[in-house]
């Protein structure tokens, strides 16, 4: 990960003292400035108050440039002068109304991410929306400690979606709090900014080894229910709703002709089982051993082999299917991980 | 810095955005070409020239060493150009050269602001050189395309839309006017500069003063600035074009080259004889950091700041460094035939220039001519006769000016004329000394006033004849008689040719040309009044007139600031837009399920959330709760879900007006 802020590093905190100062600058420091907070709604609306503005280097630039035109044409008396000096002071004046006025009112929703596995990258997306008959011309998104800035023009009425990059090196979770909206629209003289309060924490799975080499210790057995079985495989039946299935294995379809709610049932004909634990990989580092396991909770998904998980203090039974699967991937990623999550 | 900052700027420029850059490089810099010497221009012109040439033929930059090239070039071209003068020209010229050299190295973003404010500042030198209203067209459509491009450079993404940046830049343009009207009618204008402009190596730039050599009134008619204007009292008594000689400081003194008025000299009294009626007006004199106040020849009763000298040149008290204004009465016609023999011989003293020829000259002519009248008119009339040119350039005179203007190059401005007459008078025995002053001044139909410029200013001679006293020649009208009937038009002329009059070209356009020239012409009379000449005067005068006079001084300053705040607050919300309901369409059918809930008596709260919503109406409407929990899910999944088909929305829809 990089540093929080370049900026503070340069100028104020040297790189070789972290400890308290990188304490500062993360959180408690961060937690001094006023920030945009999500509402119950999962939305965030960015209030006049939560809107930071400064001039930049350009802005400064700027003014110069004004003082210095006006300085001249009160010497030289040149009222042509006066009339150019005084239109760019006041592009000056509208422009920093502008940029500030280009956060305004914004709403943010930030989409569910999905867990991803170390070593590559996952995507944040976030739909921006304006309610505004008025276009927004470049808004950006960006985390302090990432490096994409995302950019988007954002028209009148519309919402657009930002997709933010991040790279999570290590297992565990991975926790976005540090987002930034900001904007330099129109000019370039003024920079306004916005503080997002998040809590997103992302599920980062162990990264999966190149392949499981050790050798399968599988066992066969039919399922005692034939091809009636419960798995996610093959479109087996539809059965009647019940209001704990899940919408995405309702037949849309059948509702659509009147038909009323309909589940889709899917099953497998056969099962294979294999129980999986750290104790198969005796030699290994705990690292490395788990980014096995997380390889062979991959495959064995992927070739439909009933598998568990068992670890020191968690057993996973003999399961199959997208859940069971997150399950496992989620025990081996929080493995050995103190967190005081769910 | 800041991240995003710094993504922003150091982003590289495209090709597109490079030759957008020159091109408008290229006009903000065109006017001057008009008012800067040739080899900058040229200067200029090759670098861009350079610089396409380059970006076209490769894609390489050039090597970084020629840039040095090019600057020590650039330098060595302005320093001599200008010799050293650090005046306005300089500073120009200076400005021009190393804006070209900036677009050599221009790679980043950031580079291209740095450009723009550069060429913002010189778009404004060009009010310097001229202030008519196709420049300010000019100048301010060049604003525009820099704020275009500005907002252009300013977008971090890929495809851009020009129609929505030119919509940008007009809106924000639109509503700077209004605030930019009433900063430059409200902001208080200043008496005088606030450092010393123009001080062009001691070219009398700011008018008339006691030293005249030749070339030093030539320098000064090639400005356009106005020195002083003249209100008359009575209309009917302004005097004809050819009696409006404004008397400066008389010179008698001289070495040959230089002639000085007196430094420090004394209050005298008026002791001349009056003829005809006399004049009264007041004059607006242009702060000129002298004392001298010009005065129509000659002055009969002078306000209490001044004083007269011997030889009726009026002297302010204090050095006149704001525009002040004074009350004069002159007599245009007068018998000025008191002196003293003191003034006579000093009027008569030979400085040691005199050669050989020049006595000869006159030795003939006095010949021919025995009274000094006829002797006078011989002297005219060879000025007139012989091939003498007026000219504003003349070529350089350099060991005895006045010989080699009488036999040699013949071709000189009015002091030359002045000078070497007073000379040839004084060999010849009449006691002559040379007067500077102003001639003439442009009648402002407007403001019902002469306006009076320092290409007005002139050199004319005084000779002692005896009964008649001390009378006005102006040798000059030998050679161009024009010169007292029409004003010399300063953008008009060319290095050493004779010198071009403002001259009306009546009937040379048929009525309806005509009538448009006149109402161009009203327009421009206007636009001068109201907007180039809208001094601290006008300022009062447009308070007074609309009652605003209390707000002086500070409060001026102050209702510059408040008003032209007003106007921004009122041009932002006009500008500002509106929230429009076009909220989420299942946002809509989530607050029209809520609305049925709580007629079911559910209470929810606006800012709970779905599952909150869900839950608590799962709990009180217990035989409903499947569907309840169906519909918050489906609206959880249709409003916060990556992507939704229009076929989940209609579900929904139904959903919600089954239930």
């Amino acid at each position: 990960m990089m540093p929080v802020n370049r900026y503070w590093n340069m100028s104020l905190f040297p790189d070789s003292n972290p400890g308290i100062f990188s304490a500062i600058r993360s959180r408690s420091f961060q937690n001094l400035f006023r920030s945009a907070e999500t509402d119950k709604d999962g939305h965030m609306l960015i209030g006049p108050k939560k809107i930071y503005i400064l001039p930049t280097r350009f802005g400064l630039m700027f003014g110069a440039l004004v003082i210095a035109m006006l300085l001249g044409s009160i010497n030289y008396a040149n009222n042509l002068g006066y009339l150019l000096t005084f239109f760019l002071a006041s592009i000056g004046i509208l422009a920093m109304n502008q940029t500030w006025y280009n956060l305004l009112k914004l709403d943010i929703a930030f989409l569910p991410v999905k867990p991803g596995y170390a070593g590559h990258p996952f995507q944040l997306e976030v739909h921006i929306t304006n309610y505004h008959n008025r276009a927004r011309g470049a808004i950006q998104l960006y985390s302090k400690s990432g490096k994409d800035v995302i950019s988007h023009n954002i028209n009148a009425d519309t919402s657009v979606l930002f997709t933010l990059s991040f790279n999570a090196a290590k297992r565990g979770w991975f926790s976005v709090n540090d987002l930034v909206l900001s904007t330099q629209y129109p000019f370039g003289l003024f920079r306004a900014w916005v503080y997002l309060k998040t809590d997103i924490r992302v599920l980062v799975y162990a990264k999966p080894a190149s392949k499981w080499d050790v050798p399968r210790t599988a066992v066969y057995a039919l399922s005692a229910q034939g091809n009636k079985g419960i798995g996610s495989d093959d479109f087996v039946s539809h059965r009647n709703y019940r209001h704990t299935d899940s919408p995405k294995q309702i037949d849309w379809k059948i509702f659509a002709r009147e038909k009323g709610l309909m589940t889709k049932q899917f099953g497998g004909d056969r099962n294979e089982q294999l129980w999986l634990s750290l104790d198969l990989l005796p030699d290994e580092p705990l690292e490395k051993s788990l980014s096995m396991l997380t390889r062979a909770v991959i495959d064995s998904d992927n070739e439909s082999v009933e598998y568990g998980l068992k670890l020191p203090k968690q057993v996973i039974p003999l399961g199959l299917g997208m859940q069971h699967k997150a399950d496992c991937l989620r025990a081996l990623a929080l493995f050995g991980i103190k967190t005081g999550d769910e | 810095m800041n991240k995003s900052y710094r993504k922003i700027n150091f982003r590289i420029l495209d090709k597109q955005q490079h030759h957008l850059l020159t091109a408008f490089l290229f006009l903000a810099a065109l006017p001057h070409f008009f008012n800067l010497s040739l080899a900058i221009s040229l200067f200029f012109f090759s670098i861009l020239l350079f610089r396409l040439v380059t970006r076209l033929l490769s894609h390489r930059e050039h090597p970084r060493w020629m840039n040095y090239i090019f600057l020590v070039t650039g330098l060595v071209i302005v320093v001599s150009e200008y010799s050293g003068v650090i005046g306005k020209d300089f500073g120009v010229s200076l400005l021009v050269a190393m804006l070209s050299l900036k677009i050599l190295e221009i790679k980043t973003y950031r580079d291209a602001y740095v450009l723009l404010f550069l060429t913002a500042f010189m778009l404004v030198t060009h009010f310097l050189y001229t202030q008519e209203m196709f420049i300010v067209f000019y100048v301010f459509t060049l604003t525009f395309l820099m704020l275009f491009l500005f907002i252009w450079f300013n977008q971090l993404q890929e495809k851009v839309s020009f129609y929505h940046l030119f919509l940008t830049t007009g809106k924000i343009s639109l509503q700077a006017i209004p605030v930019m009207v009433i900063l430059f009618i409200f902001f208080p204008r200043l008496d005088g500069p606030l450092w010393g402009f123009d001080q062009q190596s001691g070219l009398a730039v700011t008018g008339i003063s006691g030293n005249i050599s030749p070339g030093s009134i030539s320098q000064l008619s090639k400005s356009s600035a106005t020195a002083f204007r003249v209100k008359f009292d009575d209309p009917d008594q302004i005097p004809e074009p050819e009696l409006r000689y404004w008397r400066g400081p008389v010179m008698v003194e001289t070495d040959g080259v230089n002639w000085k008025a007196e430094e420090k000299p004394l209050a005298a009294e008026i002791r001349y004889q009056s003829a005809g009626k006399p004049v009264s007006y007041q004059i607006t004199t242009e702060a000129s950091n002298q004392h001298w106040v010009f005065a129509l020849d000659l002055p009969a009763t002078i306000p209490e700041q001044t004083f007269i000298t011997k030889d009726y040149a009026v002297r302010a008290k204090e050095k006149i460094q704001k525009r002040i204004s004074y009350n004069f009465i002159s007599y245009p016609e007068y018998l000025a035939n008191t002196t003293t023999t003191e003034q006579l011989d000093a009027s008569l003293s030979l400085p040691g220039g005199v050669t050989n020829r020049m006595r000869l000259f006159v030795d003939t002519l006095k010949r021919s001519n025995h009274s000094n009248e006829d002797f006078v008119k011989s002297v005219l009339n060879h000025f007139n006769t012989e091939n003498f040119v007026y000219t504003l350039s003349p070529p350089p005179l350099t060991v005895n000016p006045t010989d080699e203007f009488l036999f040699e190059t013949r071709k000189g401005f009015c002091e030359h004329y002045a000078t070497s007459f007073v000379l040839l008078m004084r060999i010849g025995g009449i006691p002559a000394r040379v007067v500077a002053g102003y001639q003439g001044g442009e009648w402002n139909t407007a403001g019902n006033h002469l306006i009076v410029r320092q290409s007005d200013a002139h050199a004319w001679s005084e000779i002692w004849l005896g009964d008649k006293g001390w009378v006005r020649v102006d040798p000059t009208t030998a050679v161009a008689p024009e010169r007292v009937e029409r004003s010399i038009d300063p953008e008009q002329f060319l290095e050493g040719a004779p010198v071009v009059f403002k001259i009306s070209s009546e009937g040379m356009f048929g009525s309806f040309l005509k009538q448009a020239v006149f109402m161009a012409d009203a327009l421009d009379l206007n636009w001068h009044r109201w907007v180039v000449g809208f001094s601290r005067e006008r300022q009062n005068y447009f308070l007074r007139s609309t009652g605003l006079d209390f707000l002086e001084g500070y409060k001026l300053g102050l209702s510059s600031i408040v008003l032209s705040s007003l106007a921004i607050i009122i041009m932002v919300i006009l500008f500002r837009g509106k929230i429009t309901d076009r909220r989420d369409p299942a946002k809509k059918l989530w607050d029209k399920f809520i609305r049925k809930l709580n007629k079911r008596g559910v209470s929810c709260k606006p800012a709970d959330g779905p599952q909150t919503i869900a839950k608590n109406a799962g709990q009180m409407l217990t035989e409903q709760k499947s569907s309840i929990n169906l519909i918050s899910r489906m609206y959880i999944q249709v409003r916060y879900g990556k992507r939704y088909s229009p076929e989940q929305l209609r579900t929904l829809k139904k959903l919600i007006s089954e239930f």
